[in-house]
């Protein structure tokens, strides 16, 4: 088992190294000069050439990607221009909450999706089957920003319960999270009941069927451990999608987190911004997938044999 | 003697391809998503001729205008008719999420069939690849690559199609993985069928259903992330009338005047549902095992 383990470390290692290396290449070769965008396009040549010294980026490709690795390293994200602080401040500050909305936006859609998919699949061909199949495919069509803004209007103006942006209390969580969660709510919903079908014809469970086992033990028993395996894996894939939610949310919700900073940035060409951003959720999001892995790896034992075996 | 032998083949591949058609037919669901798909692309052609106004024409008397029978979507905030923004704006959002899926998959069926079929070392290199890729979020990685291309409808579709490769080429190397080592496969083989026959023959008109079931869902999903581009300030921005430009261009007038977002919504949401449910149809119509 640690053999798996210690090859998945060091696999993530490259991951991030190649993640480091494509942002940085996709962001060098963005057309437009960084230092003229600052001083404006009427700058003095001599200066925008002394900036260009300062920021380094008069240096060649190779030697920019080398300082930026180590800087990474040291955990040095640059400085943001736009606002004039170190990246890694606003990361500390920023980066909780929206991790703190990407969890509870997993755990609100991994917590109704996946009995809505039970239900569903134990009742293949019932009106409930139906209303789940209805309800998930309209939940993946509807696009979550447009949810959110439809929910402003109704929660927020017309109804008064939930405040329209801002973070001052747990009331203002409440609409981006819901909202964010109603597509991996459908795409969970979906994806259990496809799992729990298969497995609910599967030979085995005939057998225990055959044999005896009450319905609900066959189901609760039998059933639902196989199919939960695959939706591990959906848990935690689902992240990515959490997290693109949570980047959405915050900016329709102007809520300061990493994600507002990121479309603040992207729209004010904030270079350094851009990429420190993008790798650093890139890291979060391989390292959901590195425990996301273990644990699928722990349960199923197919996995396991195959790296104890050995 | 060539044309006697290629008569029977093209006789049986139309039977099969009226029989998937037929049972298409039977899921009425998929039926009325699929027609409905069609019109809305129809709508897209001829959005001029259909266009009840001009949709550059402002008329500041009829700024916020709700809807009412002559502006059955009411007015933007320039008095602009919302209806014929709309129908303007689905060559954007159609043509975003057509070509996109389109582009992603023609690269995508590259690298998968290099991964697929060129052995361990291609398929190292493009898996590896991949998994530096995907590390990244779906939509981040499109925001991403749209930050670097710029704003547009060319380099945006370029941007779409980039971010969907790597699911693309998974499914597709995947797929070809499974179909190459099936029977029928190893029978052709074992008859002596030129590598080049198997692959024309065999393999490619198995892979494309399920490529065709992909491509119908990743439209809706494509149109989704393209609205979604616009609204965080890529993509197509007004004044272009691409649906999701015109929710942010609504956004500020939510809590007054509603119907400026809730009608682009509806369409982002009716053209997703019914790619999706058309690819459910089709998914289930060309599964030889639910044939009856």
């Amino acid at each position: 088992m640690w053999r798996y383990v210690l090859k998945r470390l060091g696999m993530m290692v490259f991951v991030v190294l190649g993640v480091a290396i494509l942002v940085f290449s996709l962001m060098y070769f963005v057309p437009g000069d960084p230092a003229m965008l600052i001083l404006g396009s009427g700058a003095d040549p001599a200066d925008v050439a002394r900036l260009r010294a300062q920021m380094g980026i008069d240096k060649p490709y190779l030697v920019q990607l080398g300082t930026f690795l180590n800087n990474l390293l040291h955990l040095d994200f640059g400085v943001s221009y736009q606002y004039n602080t170190p990246v890694i401040e606003s990361v500390k500050e920023r980066l909780p909450r929206t991790l703190f909305l990407s969890v509870m936006v997993i755990i609100f859609q991994t917590l109704i999706g996946i009995p809505l998919g039970i239900t569903a699949a134990v009742n293949a061909g019932k009106w409930q089957d139906t209303f789940c199949v209805i309800v998930s495919m309209i939940g993946l069509a509807i696009p979550g920003f447009w949810l959110s803004l439809m929910s402003i209007k109704v929660f927020s103006v017309n109804l008064g319960w939930f405040p329209s942006f801002g973070i001052d209390s747990w009331k203002s969580y409440v609409l981006p999270i819901v909202t964010m969660a109603i597509g991996g709510l459908s795409m969970n919903t979906r994806q259990t009941r496809a799992a729990m079908l298969e497995v609910i014809r599967a030979d085995y469970v005939t057998t225990a069927k055959a044999k005896g086992v009450s319905a609900h033990d066959v189901i609760y028993k039998h059933a639902l451990p196989n199919a939960l395996i695959p939706v591990i894996t959906m848990i935690g894939g689902s992240f990515g999608g959490a997290l693109g939610g949570a980047i959405i949310a915050e900016s329709v919700f102007v809520m300061p987190g990493l994600g507002l900073y990121l479309t603040n940035a992207i729209n004010a060409l904030d270079y350094a911004v851009v990429r420190s951003v993008v790798v650093i959720l890139a890291v979060w999001f391989s390292m959901i997938m590195l425990v996301t892995d273990l644990v699928y790896a722990f349960v199923d034992p197919r996995i396991k044999a195959q790296y104890t075996g050995k | 003697m060539a044309e006697k032998k290629k008569a029977p083949a093209t006789a049986k591949k139309k039977n099969q391809t009226l029989e998937i058609i037929k049972r298409l037919a039977r899921n009425k669901v998929a039926m009325a998503a699929g027609i409905v798909f069609v019109l809305l692309f129809v709508m897209a052609i001829f959005a001029p001729l259909l266009e009840p106004y001009d949709y550059t024409l402002m008329n500041g008397k009829l700024a916020f205008a709700k809807p009412s029978l002559e502006h059955p979507f009411g007015c933007d905030r320039l008095g602009r008719d919302l209806m014929s923004r709309i129908i303007r704006g689905s060559r954007f959002s159609l043509g975003m999420g057509l070509l996109g899926v389109l582009c992603s998959l023609a690269a995508a069926s590259v690298l998968g069939s290099v991964a697929g079929f060129f052995g361990q070392v291609a398929d190292n290199i493009v898996m590896r690849l991949l998994d530096v890729i995907q590390a990244i979020p779906g939509i981040l990685l499109t925001m991403t690559i749209s930050t670097v291309l710029g704003r547009g409808f060319f380099n945006t579709v370029l941007a779409l199609s980039i971010g969907g490769i790597p699911g693309n080429t998974r499914m597709l190397r995947a797929m070809i993985l499974a179909i190459r080592n099936s029977e029928y496969v190893e029978a052709a083989s074992s008859i002596n069928c030129s590598k080049a026959r198997i692959i024309a023959k065999h393999i490619l008109p198995n892979a494309f259903a399920p490529v065709l079931v992909g491509a119908a869902m990743g439209i809706g999903g494509t149109i989704g992330q393209a609205s979604m581009l616009s609204f965080v300030g890529l993509g197509i921005q007004p004044p272009d009338p691409e649906w999701g430009a015109l929710i942010s261009d609504g956004r500020n007038y939510i809590a007054t005047y509603p119907h400026l977002i809730v009608f682009p919504g509806l369409m982002i949401g009716i053209v997703s549902l019914c790619a999706c449910l058309l690819a459910d149809g089709l998914r289930d119509a060309t599964d030889p095992k639910l044939k009856k």
